[in-house]
């Protein structure tokens, strides 16, 4: 037991080391030993509500301020605690070292300011969420003064992508929330080591003060039932959608507590028939395509599954979007490592939906035999079955005729849609938005989303905090029990 | 004989090879057999090669097109169809009634020639199943996955048959027991007697096979199960508002309605048949094929009500476990023998596609039927591992009865298989190691957290 690597219990800025006990190693995954937070559940939840006050006194400039020191010392060249998550996560991440090592010098990027303000400024007047502002005299005559409180939350987060630390940090210091943490087995050592060095740096800040980073076995009855308890919890924000929550919906059930899924999401490519017209435009679309696909080896909900190409769907047409298949399985191949590489090994589910697929002329498929990824070209206007399933960089071209060919494999867990040209978005934005697609930007982009805009259909921000409203009616006359005029 | 001729003997009619004996079937000299079980791959590659355009092709993509190419067992592993081959069809085809498609995508998968067969005025898949079932040498069956997809297996008339006889051995004998005059049996089951489905198609080996007359099959729900009805209900499984969809007919919803009803009564329906059928066959021989859940609560309220020692002491119970979920108390097969009246409860380990079943033993251990070949696969690389020592892995089959269809096959289960250890129980078979989990599982782990899973 002694081998493996020990992932600290943080709770408030205290970090605990004892209690341990082994967590992990399913399927010959790393096992790490963690305290057991059974032991903690005197001082884990926030018991008094009011201890968020001393969040109220600093500014929104302060926490920029406090990100942007903090940015400046996650690189991982100099941080000791990332090097070791980065070194561990290698054993447990779904992403090649390669791609990982690209994902974790890029968390300081998060922590740039002007990142941050479009992060928090368009979504959210910052003022409210640092205390009441009276938005003037109503019509009635009424006064009233509104505020966006945090609460206190616990987050489930996924292990796809360490990305997705900075970004649950950054919300819940904005919004003045004290944050539970809890993080999964596939990446219980990125959050850990980001909260440790806010630690290193400041001890006794508020926004140190009101994060907690935990590991348990989801499904632990005896801990879940104590921890998820509206005395103490207000919202639970979990990635990954139903499998994250299974075990807990029954305590938090009749929304005593707020639940708010995050995904889990599929994304999509769309090509328009301009770029048969230029043979440059059709590499174009081919690179960029590829990128939104490979990045980050496909292992985030963004990453496109499924590029529908309007190819026309006679053979010609057919042809057409074979050969934009073949350029973006080359462009795949070309993709820097730090953004994609060949996979350590490709998804067993996916390499059986495969095999008969190679015997199939429905599909003509590029590449995909040796854990490089590929390009699955449907022969007939419909994709694979196994969609849901594309990873390692596999995804699937299907020709279509036009966009209401495609509408039918479009619904609400359709996150994202890349497009290109940019032209072709007129014709198909409406119709997508309409359908469930929840964002949309132009291909090639996928890793430069707009952070200050909606996830999942939700202003996320406004969604964190409890909206609060003082009315003042002293101008009014009271009228007893008299209806009002 | 020639090790060649017994081999095609042991491939063509295992039940006859082993003389329709158990004892022998797992008696057989373990060095023996895997020279006979050689020779039969090669038999069956031979025969099927040329015969089988998936097999064909997936042959020349591997280079392995020669009958002698297969020098060592394990030169097959790359041939074995993965279990997904049997739903690689377009979901779209079975939606929109396109069996005329689907017959041409199972053409690729059976020596049979199914372009003869009109099946353009098959308005649903019971209508099409039935046509098939009547006029070609197949019986198609399905098994629905958890994926919201069937698999559609092209397996033949005289598969069927002969596999009814092999399973006949393996149901109703014991191990290192001499084959006696036995009296007549009745089959009780706790589910539909008809279907296309692979399980209740194995209702009808059991009346030939095994009780001999239809009377004397006792089924919970004496009917058919529609195919469409079964396809929809998957469906609707991984995707709720699926029974909207506008392939689905009004009867077929009102038939949907009416199973959801007869669901919700089905644990007092289930109950009420046992007890039904505990008096009825009082001391009468029995087999019972059910899930040990089933079975455990069957036993539990006949025992309470101070019922035991039901059947005639020559019954079987036949389980494959399958507890969905609920836990059983650790005596849950003593309570069960105790109620019955029997101490034969055999469980099996077997899959729809192949067309055996692998008994466990006294020791806890599932030993492999003759006719069918093992392999371990390497999960990640999907190699086939040494066949030596105590090795996990995936497990992949090759079944030597199968001689319309490819009998290789990849399944996704995790197993371990002892291949030079001797049980403790006799069998001179190669065992597999109790406790077989399913790697889609262990994938999804516990706590694995994707935004995009």
């Amino acid at each position: 037991m002694s081998d493996n690597p020990v992932v600290p219990l943080i709770i408030r800025g205290q970090i605990f080391t004892d209690n341990l006990v082994p967590m992990g190693g399913r399927g010959g995954d790393l096992t790490f030993l963690t305290p057991d937070v059974n032991q903690y559940l005197d001082r884990l939840p926030l018991y008094d509500p009011c201890a968020l006050d001393n969040l109220d006194s600093i500014s929104y400039e302060e926490i920029l301020d406090y990100f942007v020191s903090l940015g400046q010392r996650l690189d991982i060249k100099t941080n000791r605690h990332m090097q070791q998550a980065y070194e561990l996560s290698c054993h447990t991440a779904p992403a090649t070292p390669a791609v990982l090592a690209g994902s974790y010098a890029s968390i300081p990027d998060y922590f740039q300011r002007d990142y941050m303000r479009d992060m928090v400024e368009p979504c959210v007047d910052v003022a409210q969420l640092a205390g009441l502002v009276d938005s003037g005299p109503r019509a009635s005559g009424r006064r009233v003064r509104l505020r966006g409180y945090g609460v206190r939350a616990l987050h489930i987060i996924g292990g796809n992508s360490p990305e997705g630390v900075g970004i649950t940090l950054l919300r819940s210091a904005f919004t003045r929330c004290d944050s539970i943490i809890k993080t999964p087995s596939n990446d219980p050592f990125t959050a850990v080591a980001i909260v440790r060095s806010m630690i290193d740096m400041a001890p006794d800040h508020p926004i140190t003060r009101h994060l907690s980073v935990a590991y348990w076995k989801g499904g632990d009855a005896n801990f879940e039932r104590a921890i998820y308890h509206p005395d103490h919890l207000r919202k639970v924000f979990a990635w990954g959608g139903h499998s994250s929550v299974e075990h807990i919906e029954k305590y938090i059930k009749g929304g005593d507590i707020e639940l708010v899924l995050f995904g889990p999401k599929r994304s999509i490519s769309l090509i328009g028939p301009q770029v048969f017209e230029d043979d440059a435009l059709l590499q174009e679309a081919a690179r960029r395509a590829a990128f939104d696909i490979g990045w980050q080896n496909q292992t985030t909900c963004v990453n496109s599954r499924i590029t529908y190409v309007q190819s026309g769907t006679d053979s010609a047409g057919v042809e057409r979007a074979n050969r934009i298949a073949a350029a973006i399985y080359e462009a795949l191949l070309a993709l820097p490592e730090s953004v994609s590489t060949r996979a350590r090994h490709t998804s067993r589910d996916l390499q059986s939906w495969l095999q008969p697929l190679f015997l199939d002329d429905a599909y003509r498929i590029f590449g995909c035999r040796d854990n490089e990824g590929g390009i699955i070209a449907s022969q007939y206007p419909e994709p694979v079955d196994f969609g849901d399933q594309l990873t390692d960089r596999i995804a699937n071209v299907v020709p279509i005729d036009s966009i209401a060919d495609m509408l039918q494999w479009v619904n609400h867990k359709t996150k994202a849609a890349g497009v290109f040209p940019e032209a072709y978005k007129e014709e198909v934005r409406n119709r997508l938005f309409r359908y469930g697609v929840q964002q949309m930007f132009s291909l090639g982009f996928v890793n430069n989303g707009t952070v200050g805009g909606p996830q999942d259909n939700m202003e996320v921000l406004r969604r964190m905090v409890d909206w609060k409203m003082d009315e003042d009616c002293s101008s009014l006359p009271f009228n007893g029990f008299s209806p009002p005029r | 004989m020639t090790i060649k001729t017994e081999a095609v003997q042991l491939a063509d009619n295992p039940a006859a090879f082993f003389d329709h004996s158990l004892t022998q079937m797992q008696s057989i000299d373990r060095k023996r057999l895997q020279a006979l079980q050689l020779e039969a791959v090669k038999y069956r590659f031979g025969q099927l090669y040329h015969q089988l355009p998936k097999l064909t092709q997936l042959a020349e993509q591997q280079g392995l097109t020669e009958v002698d190419d297969i020098d060592d067992i394990n030169r097959l592993a790359p041939l074995l169809f993965e279990h997904t081959m049997y739903k690689s069809y377009r979901q779209s085809l079975l939606e929109k009634h396109d069996f005329a498609k689907l017959n041409h995508w199972l053409d690729g998968l059976t020596t049979h020639d199914l372009s003869a067969y009109d099946v353009a005025g098959c308005d649903s898949i019971d209508a099409w199943l039935a046509l098939m079932d009547e006029k070609s040498p197949l019986l198609i069956g399905y098994t629905s996955g958890t994926s919201g997809k069937f698999s559609l297996l092209p397996i033949s008339k005289t598969e069927y048959r002969k596999w009814g006889q092999a399973f006949r051995v393996l149901v109703l004998q014991r191990f290192g027991e001499a084959r006696g005059k036995v009296k007549h049996l009745h089959a009780v089951y706790p589910g539909y007697r008809a279907g296309s489905s692979t399980q209740l198609r194995a209702n009808a080996a059991v009346i030939e096979h095994i009780v001999g007359d239809e009377s004397r099959f006792h089924a919970a729900y004496p009917g058919s199960m529609s195919a469409d009805l079964h396809y929809l209900l998957t469906r609707v499984k991984v995707d709720t508002g699926y029974r909207y969809h506008s392939s689905t007919s009004p009867e077929l919803l009102k038939m949907l309605e009416r199973h959801e009803i007869q669901e919700q009564r089905k644990p007092a329906h289930l109950k009420a048949f046992f007890t039904r059928k505990s008096k009825e066959l009082r001391g009468e021989r029995v087999l019972i094929q059910a899930t040990s859940n089933l079975l455990y609560e069957m036993a539990d309220a006949g025992l309470r009500q101070g019922v035991s020692a039901v059947f005639d002491p020559s019954s079987i119970i036949v389980t494959g476990g399958g507890a969905k979920g609920t836990v059983l108390p650790d005596d849950w097969r003593d309570r069960v023998t105790e109620f019955a009246g029997t101490d034969h409860l055999q469980l099996f380990y077997g899959m729809s596609e192949i067309l055996g079943a692998h008994g466990m033993c006294e020791y806890g251990h599932y030993h492999v039927c003759p006719w069918i070949v093992p392999f371990v696969i390497d999960p990640n690389s999907g190699e086939a591992l040494p066949r030596r020592g105590v090795v996990s892995g995936r497990a992949a089959f090759f079944d030597l009865l199968a001689d319309s269809h490819w009998g290789g096959l990849r399944t996704g289960d995790k197993i371990t298989l002892d291949w030079d250890g001797f049980c403790e129980c006799g069998r001179q078979t190669q065992r597999i190691i109790g406790g077989i989990t399913r790697y889609a599982e262990e994938e999804g782990g516990t706590d694995k957290i994707n935004c995009g899973a």
